[in-house]
Formats: structure tokens, sequence, C-alpha cells
């Protein structure tokens, strides 16, 4: 079983669109697919897949009253299943590390072939160490600056949180904070500076790391193009990601921006649906090819 | 940057095992670009990573590893293939990505028929991708980089002509209503 997330920074970039849309292009390929709405305070996939009132939610599975397999509800695709999100409870916008455990161990059991995870916006360690579990991390941007600036932050968020992980598990935190402290004198500029620094001080540290860093690759869709010149802001992210942050990053492809989507949710019609709308069928059938390819031809690990 | 192998030069280019020279080629004035003449849009982020010093040794890394797969690849096989790989047939379902199969049979860059045919770059992925609304509406245009584009990669046959039109005339009739 693959684990997926879907993630990228900032909000409205389109990421649930792109979560549910990998889950309709998989299901149709014959796979079973679970699609978990993880976008906590802003949950909406049930809507992206056309299901107006769920009649679970997550919040059954953090009250102990049902199993995380037993609240997924078919939709209309076959193969496709939803976990819907808490989307009526209030104070959902952060788990307890209870709750983040107790989900990641169950997320690992579902009986399925692909678990796409829809994340929220922002850089919140939740949403951080859901994005670490994935066995294929999908970063989702739009071709605008504030866009790329969001995701950016977002991905040495995740190299701190990755490093801070590490940290604990070798009992290096407090050693670590005093040298971060007087890292000007050490000449200690960025995370990379950090971490080759304390891989001199310790073999233990510096072996885990390079495993870390080894799982951590990603790749990049670029949502919302209106032209095609914009695709190469696409291309610049993944360089950018692989240059600047030392992070395996590839470029999934660009999915074009459909003025008439807003009319398809008003009818209760999943835009992913097959003649829903041309373009998004067509993009998000080479995105989800170039992700399965990069996949196969780099050999990743999976869970379960 | 010491000296390396073939593979680190290819990583820092972004180019995989099997790119040609001119894919390489390619891929370093991409680079250029986005690190050097339009870095301008780094500059406006506040985020260490992207500081003057470590851009400027992006670029010289990019550079140096250009000029060393330069000189491993001087006596490299020729870039074109004397024959096509692979010869289009209208009997075959026939769309845009058989076009782009076509044409990477060939072992030519998009780039590389831009250069031959003097049609716009987007105008040629636009009819790769079938993305209609991007190109002319008149479709005579259309014919004409088709036509244009099957001759720089040899494989100009009317029967395909036709068959890739008849699509885009569907499209137009669909678009009218």
């Amino acid at each position: 079983m693959k684990i997926w997330a879907v993630g990228g920074g900032k909000g409205g970039t389109g990421k649930s669109l792109v979560a549910n849309g990998l889950g309709f292009r998989l299901a149709e390929r014959g796979f079973q697919v679970i699609l978990v709405d993880l976008d906590f305070g802003g949950a909406n996939q049930h809507t992206y897949c056309g299901i107006r009132k769920p009649a679970t939610s997550l919040e059954q599975f953090f009250e102990n009253r049902r199993a995380l397999e037993s609240i997924a509800l078919e939709t209309r695709i076959p193969g496709l299943r939803l976990i819907p999100g808490n989307y009526n409870s209030p104070n959902t916008d952060s788990l307890t590390s209870t709750q983040k455990l107790k989900l990641f161990r169950h997320l690992k059991t579902l009986q399925a072939d692909h678990v796409i995870l829809d994340l929220g916006a922002g850089t919140q360690y939740d949403t951080l160490d859901t994005f670490l579990l994935a066995d294929i991390k999908v970063g989702v941007i739009a071709p605008d600056a504030l866009s790329t600036e969001n995701f950016y932050l977002f991905i040495k968020n995740l190299q701190y949180r990755l490093l801070n992980t590490v940290l604990s598990k070798v009992g290096m935190r407090d050693q670590a904070r005093e040298i971060w402290k007087g890292r000007t004198l050490e000449g200690i500029a960025t995370v990379f500076d950090f971490i080759d620094h304390l891989r001199t001080l310790s073999d233990e540290f510096s072996e885990l790391m390079t495993q870390e860093q080894a799982r951590l690759s990603l790749s990049v869709i670029l949502n919302q193009v209106r032209e095609y010149r914009q695709v190469e802001m696409g291309l610049a992210v993944k360089s950018a990601v692989n240059k600047f942050f030392h992070m395996r990053a590839d470029f999934a492809g660009y999915i074009r921006y459909d003025k008439e989507l807003w009319h398809q949710f008003g009818q209760g019609v999943p835009p992913m649906q097959r003649g829903a709308s041309i373009g998004l069928e067509h993009d998000l059938e080479v995105v989800t090819d170039n992700i399965l390819k990069t996949r196969k031809e780099a050999g990743h690990g999976t869970h379960g | 940057m010491e000296p390396m192998d073939e593979q680190y030069y290819r990583q820092i280019l972004e180019v995989s095992e099997d790119a040609s020279m001119e894919d390489m080629t390619n891929e370093y004035h991409r680079l250029k670009r986005i690190y050097g003449e339009e870095g301008g849009t780094f500059d406006t982020l506040s985020i260490d990573e992207f500081s003057p010093p470590i851009r400027r040794k992006i670029l010289e890394d990019i550079e140096i590893a250009y000029k060393e797969l330069c000189k491993l690849h001087v006596e490299a096989p020729p870039i074109i293939p004397p024959r096509p790989a692979l010869v289009l047939d209208a009997s075959l379902p026939f769309d845009g990505a058989a076009l782009r199969k076509a044409r990477e049979a060939s072992g030519l860059s998009l780039e590389r028929v831009v250069a031959e045919t003097n049609v716009r770059v987007d105008y040629l992925s636009a009819l790769e991708d079938e993305r209609y609304e991007d190109l002319p509406m008149a479709s005579v245009y259309v014919r004409g980089y088709l036509t244009a584009y099957l001759s720089a990669i040899g494989q100009m046959n009317e029967e395909v002509v036709s068959e890739y039109m008849n699509r885009h005339r569907l499209w137009v009739a669909r678009k009218g209503k």
C-alpha cells in the first residue's frame, strides 16, 4: 500500500482538487483507493466527491467510536472511498500527539492500494508530520509569487521538522539548541550548514539524517495554469527545491485553469467525473502517470 | 567543485542519464535563466537559503557541469538519427500524443523543431497537447503548423494530417454549439 500526501503551504492552490483528481484517476485504473480528508478546519473533500452530507466523519474515529476503515464511505466511482474530515465539529484544527500517533498507526493498516491524504494549508506540525509520513509526497502550487514563496517556506519548515525529529531520536536536541544560539560564530547560515556541523559531532545523527533525507522526495504539480508560459514556473520551483533545499523533486506536470469549474459544484457533479471537464481529465491523467512513473523508476519503499 | 563523474554533472544540470547533448544545452540555458538573468525573483524572498552567495555558487556549479559535459561529449554520435524510429500511420488511433511520441522517437527536442520550422514553441506544444484553444482559430494555420512539424520530424503524411485535422474540426464544431 502507498500513502500519498497532497500539501504545499498556501491555501487556495487547489490541493483538495488535486488530491481528489489523483483519487479518481487511480480508481479508474482499477486500484482500491481511499481519500482521507485531513484538512482540519476546512474539510470539503466530500463535496469534490459529490457527497452532500457525509454520514460519517473523522470525529467518530478520534472519539473512539468507530474504526478508521469503517468510516470510509463509498463514492460513485467504483474502487474509490472517502474518509470525510471533521467538517462539523469545533476545535479540530490541531491534534493531540496521542490522536496523531493513533491516526498514523491506523492509516498504515487501511485496506487499499493507495491512500491519499488531503492536507490543509499552512506549516503546522500536524501537517508537516503527516506530509513526512507519506511514501509519495505531492506539492501543489499555483503560478504566482505568493504561492511559490509559501511553498518554499513549507519545504524549509519540512527540513526543520525532519531535523528536529532526528535530533530527538538521537538525544541531541539540547546540544543542537546551544549550537544554534552561537551559529554566527560557527559560520552557520542555513539549515544545511547546521546539519553539516551536527554531522561532525555524531555518527549516529549523521547516519539517521542520511536515511531520512533519502526518503525525502517530492513531486511538484503546477495548478491553475492560464497561459503556456507559466509552465516554466513549475520547472523553476522543482529546480529550486533541488538546488536550494537539497531535496529531490520532480515536476509532475501542470493542470489548466477551468473557469467553468465553479458551476459543477452547484450541481453536485464531481468535477473529476468523466466528461465534466475535458482539460482537468486530461491533465490529471498526465500528472498521475508521471508520478507513478517517477516512483517506479526510483523504486520507493511503501507501507504495509 | 571537485572533479566528479558524469552522473554528478548530469544531476546538477537536472537531466537524465540518456539526455542528449542537445537536451543538456537546452537545460543549461534554462537553468541560467532561472538562477542568472531572471534570478531576481529569488531576491524578493527573504529566505536565507536564497542568498546571493548561494545563488552564485549554484551558477558556478551549473557552468562547470555544462563545460565538463561538453568535453565528455565532443565525439559523441550525431544527435539526429538517420531514420525516424517510429513511422506515423493514420490507421492508428491518432492524436497529439502520437505526434509527441513520433518526435521523441526521432530524438528531436521541441526546441529543435521550433528552430527547423520557425513556429512558436507554444503553438507546437499546443499541437502535441491538443490544446486547440491556444492555437489560432483559423484551421488553415493549424494545418500549416502541423505540416511544418511533420516535415521537420521527417513524418509528412497527408493521411496523418487529415486525421489530425478531423479531430480539430470536431473540436471547433463542439465549441461552436
